[in-house]
């Protein structure tokens, strides 16, 4: 919302600064966004007169100039068409800052010539729109300063209008919030009601008592105008805040928008046929409206009707043919209240931005539709003539101000400031509400956001001032007895100082990836689009942000970065509903980045494989002791994975922990990268199988030597090496310390060779050659059980 | 006896010019071996009157003695020397790089850290941690906390949808801010409650300073005493906590969320006048939160009674809070995943902040 100083002083007598203005605004929650201030900003600007102007001899376009500035000549180089002889313009000297562009003026040869500073155009100056010359000036002498001689620089002031505020999206509000701050007068104007006895147009809402679209639908006819070019005051009033003049009714009736913030529309009346007012379209009805697009409306749009057409979009738009035109002699201007959530779906669905729609959809003062269409007459009246009709009105049913009991004590008990019952009193009279003896409230009809008990404590604060509120400690009211962050937190901090710890980078990207990468699983799953992506490349919410790794290796490739170990904790989504995703550690190794390796070395590096990110995996595994009995291996795993080169680590309860291998080649094939290995660990799984009891187990010591007996097997080669191990285990032998695959070699006949060092710790006494020897028999059967393999040798 | 003198004198010379090892062994075996000279002389000395062997004995054992002495020296000399030159054979160049382990290059990202940080700093307070999901309802999102349809402020989150549609819940949405989890939380427990909630957020915006996925980090506290004054004051303990400068000062100013009344903006004193912006200095303001009251009809929807309980809640973004502190210019470069940027701004596994060690680098 943009207004000028002086407008705002129409309404508001004071002495205050623009500084304490603009402070103020802000203060009470009118935040101040920009301020153009030309007489701050001219300050260096001074009056220069041309003397004289000739080609410049290396362009064609371009003018030097000598000009007077006063005390001295300096001379320039000018781009603009009008710098002739004898006109006096304005000069920015060098060092000066130009208000639009913030550029500062230095000393430059332009095409060989030394331009000592610049003459600048209306537009530059930030004095008018004018940019297709240097700005001209009558009344004033060289040397004068540029503020003096431009006379009219009225400062403009922008403000963010939060959408609760609907009654400071005009000049009136805003100086009716100050006024409440302390900063001067509201001048209440008066409004006169205009007595005709000219018939109008019958008028008509079709609003029902469960879709109450238009409230009040009013206006009247002005016929006989002379429609011209609006005055001065009003053509700068609204191109100072930049909008564009049209013509003087259509400009009063955005005058009004600016200034009450009372939307209007000035329709032609003699296109009107019987009646006008509010009704619903019917499906497939259509409009041209005044930004020349075609909209198909239904029958949720509130559109205004004659008893023929579709004259307008109701509080949006109007339609292009009826509008007021500078020749345009008889006029029906209308006032009416939409309702906003009305207003808001339609401007929504329609895709259309409009002052009209951002003032309806937010919430107009239903109390001064009325009053608004008479302003708005009479100033029609005074500037274009023509007689004006009665006022026709249409009324579904009375507006009622919200009335709210008040406490008193709820100001201190949410802010924690006192404040005495005579200021709130003053503080809300003066925003417009009308108290009671008991403090029963009634709220303003301009103001719809206030409704709740606490509404009337941030308007009593607000004024007040929040400056005033003190800081109160709010201390831990017991010393806490259990940890801040639950188990999963735990694991999540853990994983991913482990991960960097093991020098994978953390990465951060987006949760949605481009649709090549949801393609890419080579089962195909069921992509998560978006309905409106931001753009093709973030259409998708990716499966596991091992997927946001790849994507990023391709990028790291690009840019000559082959060897890079990266990782992400983030979501990988299975579905569009909440919970529908997991919370995922994903990894991915490329190139040399071996867990073990070193950067590229004189004494040669190995690839990463599918061992490095499996020791990623087990790692996490080892930290936060997940029993290696409570998983299994199932093979091959996850779709995106090698299935030669790859397994899931699967739960007793089914749920996969983790999954690691080579990514499949197709995928590598698709994105042209070369080979690399990932893994993912599913961290809501883990958080099922982690023992969270924190039992303190006591050491044993054994002072008994251990015994080590090595195996070697000749098994089938598409036996797992676990399937051995797990073998050893299942004898349930207490004894057996350890367990450590030390040898594997690969034999003829699809068959390979395993060994195995078996540790057996005696706990009690020194074990017997025939205890050994039965546990070593018990180990051997169970494995050629499992294995169907042989024993090669002890 | 001057034969044994110039014996002596001829072995030490042959000894003194021996050229090798080998040499020297043959000179051994010449006077010192089974039949060397010397030897010889020792046999021979049986056949001497006692008087002569009393003077002699001694005399041919020194000479033993001396030629053994120096045949050990020049022996060593020489098995010195095949040492040293087989040794300088076996020299390597030892100013080649060493194979230093990539385990140091890992990083943890800067938004990890800050919210380590933050964590620490709330923890001490007493606020827990609450995670919600990424994907949420209209409902959650939007309608319980006081945002419902059509209300203008829907149009201020640019929010992105599912094809997907629940008639209690509505349609479904990525979260475009992290206030759902106060509802989720709140549902799930019975007040009093303190909590941070940071997360992802979405939104359908992208320019220089907008990014579709951002992080926020909300905080909530309720209970039966909890005011604006309570809020400053944990505002100002956090912000000199997080960056680490004594007594901040803060201003709140008046403005709108629709799930917070009175909503404030927050803005902390800073100075922009050097080329680096310092925060906690200067005359300058610089926003850096959203907070408020809770709105009673968020309590409600949480099944909470607002005439017992109010609270207040505060949002940051995570990624401008790391931004300020560590000095990133462009926040579109976070989720880039620019190896470079991120060994850059990245830390190490062990920079683990704790108030105790302070929660800078």
């Amino acid at each position: 919302m943009k207004f000028t100083l002086s407008w705002l002083k129409e309404h508001l007598e004071t002495n205050s600064s623009l500084d304490e203005i603009t402070n103020n605004l802000t203060e009470i929650g009118l935040e101040v966004e920009d301020i153009i201030n030309p007489e701050k900003d001219l300050e260096d600007f001074i009056v220069g007169k041309i003397l004289t102007s000739e080609k410049h001899p290396n362009a064609d376009r371009l003018s030097v100039c000598k000009v007077d500035i006063g005390n001295e000549i300096k001379e320039v180089v000018c781009g603009a068409p009008n710098a002739k002889e004898g006109l006096l313009t304005i000069y920015a000297p060098l060092g000066s800052i130009i208000p639009k562009s913030k550029m500062v003026i230095q000393k430059t040869k332009i095409r060989d010539i030394v331009s000592y500073g610049m003459l600048c155009s209306g537009d530059e100056l930030n004095i008018d729109n004018e940019n297709e010359g240097i700005i001209e000036i009558k009344k004033a002498k060289a040397g004068d300063k540029a503020s003096t001689a431009l006379g009219d620089l009225d400062p403009v002031i922008e403000i963010a209008i939060t959408p609760n505020r609907p009654d400071c999206l005009g000049v009136y509000g805003i100086a009716r919030d100050l006024a409440a701050k302390g900063l001067g007068r509201l001048k209440v104007t008066k409004i006169n009601t205009l007595k005709s006895h000219e018939e109008s147009i019958p008028v008509y809402t079709k609003s029902t008592k469960n879709n109450n679209f238009c409230n009040i639908f009013a206006g009247r006819l002005i016929e006989g105008i002379e429609n011209k070019e609006s005055p001065d005051w009003l053509k700068n009033r609204l191109e100072k805040i930049g909008l564009r003049s049209i013509n003087a009714v259509v400009d009063i009736t955005n005058f009004l928008t600016y200034d009450r913030g009372r939307p209007l529309h000035a329709y032609n009346s003699d296109l009107i046929s019987k009646d006008i007012g509010a009704r619903l379209a019917k499906t497939g009805e259509k409009i041209k409206a005044l930004d020349g697009k075609e909209y198909i409306l239904d029958e949720e749009t509130c559109v205004i009707a004659d008893s023929e057409k579709v004259l307008g979009i109701a509080g949006i738009i109007g339609g292009e043919e009826f509008g007021s035109e500078i020749e345009t002699k008889n006029i029906f201007l209308e006032s009416a209240f939409f309702d906003p959530i009305h207003i808001a779906r339609t401007g929504r669905k329609l895709n259309i931005n409009s002052d009209a729609r951002y003032r309806f959809e937010r919430g107009t003062d239903p109390n001064f539709v009325l009053e608004g269409l008479d302003i708005a007459t009479e100033m029609i009246l005074d500037i274009c003539g023509g007689k004006a009709s009665k006022t026709s009105i249409a009324l579904h049913e009375d507006f009622k101000n919200n009335e709210i009991n008040f406490d008193i004590k709820l100001i201190e008990k949410i802010s924690g400031i006192k404040i005495s019952s005579k200021d709130i009193k003053k503080i809300l009279l003066s925003l417009g509400f009308e108290i009671d003896k008991n403090f029963k409230i009634t709220v303003p009809s301009w103001r719809p956001d206030v409704s709740l008990p606490i509404d009337i404590v941030e308007e009593v604060i607000r004024i007040y001032g929040l400056n005033n509120v003190e800081s109160i400690p709010l201390k831990n009211s017991e010393q806490p007895s259990k940890p801040i962050l639950t188990n999963s937190q735990k694991n999540t901090n853990l994983i991913r100082r482990n991960l960097a710890s093991r020098g994978l980078i953390e990465n951060i990207s987006y949760s949605f990836v481009s649709s090549e990468f949801s393609d890419l699983s080579p089962k195909g799953r069921k992509p998560i689009q978006l309905l409106n992506p931001i753009s093709e490349e973030l259409s998708d919410m990716r499966a596991s942000p091992l997927i946001s790794l790849i994507s990023n290796f391709r990028e790291n490739k690009n840019r000559g970065f082959n060897d890079i170990g990266i990782y992400e904790i983030g979501p990988g989504f299975s579905g569009p509903k909440p919970g529908q995703q997991n919370s995922i550690a994903a990894g991915l190794r490329t190139g040399i980045y071996k867990s073990t390796g070193t950067e590229r070395h004189w004494q040669g590096n190995e690839k990463a494989d599918v061992f490095d990110v499996k020791s990623d995996v087990f790692s996490y595994f080892d930290l936060i002791n997940i029993p290696n009995d409570s998983y299994t291996y199932v093979i091959p795993g996850s779709d995106w994975y090698h299935p030669g080169r790859s397994a899931n680590i699967v739960s007793g309860k089914g749920g996969i922990l983790a999954s690691f291998g080579e990514i499949h080649p197709k995928i590598l094939s698709k994105l042209n990268i070369p080979s690399c290995v990932g893994f993912e660990i599913y961290l809501d799984e883990i958080l099922k199988v982690i023992n969270t009891q924190n039992d303190n187990k006591e050491f044993t010591f054994y002072n008994l030597q251990a015994v080590k007996r090595d195996f070697s097997f000749d098994i089938p080669m598409n036996i797992s090496s676990s399937i051995l191990i797990d073998a050893i285990n299942s004898c349930k032998i207490d004894l057996i310390d350890d367990i450590k695959l030390f040898d594997q070699f690969i034999l003829e006949n699809s068959k390979k060779s395993l060994a195995v060092e078996v540790t057996i710790q005696p706990k009690k006494e020194t074990l017997k050659d025939n205890e050994i020897d039965s546990i070593c028999e018990k180990i051997i059967k169970a494995i050629e059980k499992a294995t169907s393999g042989k024993l090669r040798s002890l | 006896m001057e034969n044994l003198n110039s014996i002596k004198k001829e072995i030490l010379q042959k000894i003194k010019s021996a050229e090798s090892d080998d040499n020297v062994e043959e000179i051994r075996i010449r006077e010192l071996g089974k039949k060397g000279r010397i030897t010889k002389l020792l046999s021979e000395l049986g056949k001497l009157n006692q008087e002569e062997r009393k003077k002699l004995g001694p005399e041919i054992n020194d000479l033993k003695n001396k030629v053994l002495e120096e045949i050990e020296e020049k022996k060593e000399f020489f098995l010195d020397q095949t040492l040293n030159k087989k040794l300088l054979e076996e020299k390597v160049d030892v100013t080649l790089p060493v194979k230093s382990s990539q385990n140091t290059n890992g990083r943890i990202h800067p938004v990890s850290q800050v919210l380590d940080e933050i964590t620490e700093i709330f923890g001490s307070l007493g606020y827990e941690i609450a995670d919600g999901p990424d994907i949420e309802t209209e409902y959650y999102n939007f309608n319980a906390l006081n945002i419902p349809e059509s209300h203008p402020a829907r149009q201020m989150h640019d929010t992105f949808y599912f094809d997907e549609f629940d008639k209690d819940q509505g349609q479904s949405v990525l979260r475009t801010h992290t206030s759902p989890v106060q509802v989720r939380t709140m549902e799930e427990g019975k007040p009093p409650f303190r909590f941070i909630s940071p997360g992802r957020t979405y939104r359908c915006d992208s320019d220089q300073t907008h990014t579709p996925m951002f992080h926020q980090i909300e905080g909530l506290s309720v209970d039966k005493e909890t005011n604006l004054g309570h809020l400053k004051w944990t505002l100002e303990t956090f912000l000199s906590s997080f960056f680490e400068i004594k007594n901040t000062k803060i201003q709140m100013r008046p403005s709108y969320f629709p799930f917070t009344e009175p909503s404030l903006e927050i803005d902390v004193l800073c100075d922009r006048s050097g080329p680096v912006l310092k925060i906690g200095e200067g005359s300058d303001w610089l926003e850096v939160a959203g907070a408020g009251m809770v709105h009673p009809n968020v309590l409600k929807s949480a099944n909470i009674d607002p005439d017992i309980y109010q609270g207040f809640a505060f949002g940051f973004g995570l990624d401008r809070l790391a931004q300020l502190k560590y000095g990133i210019p462009d926040l579109r470069t976070f989720f880039s995943g620019d190896i470079r940027w991120l060994r850059h701004y990245g830390f190490s596994a062990l920079d683990i902040p704790t108030l105790s060690r302070g929660l800078k680098k």
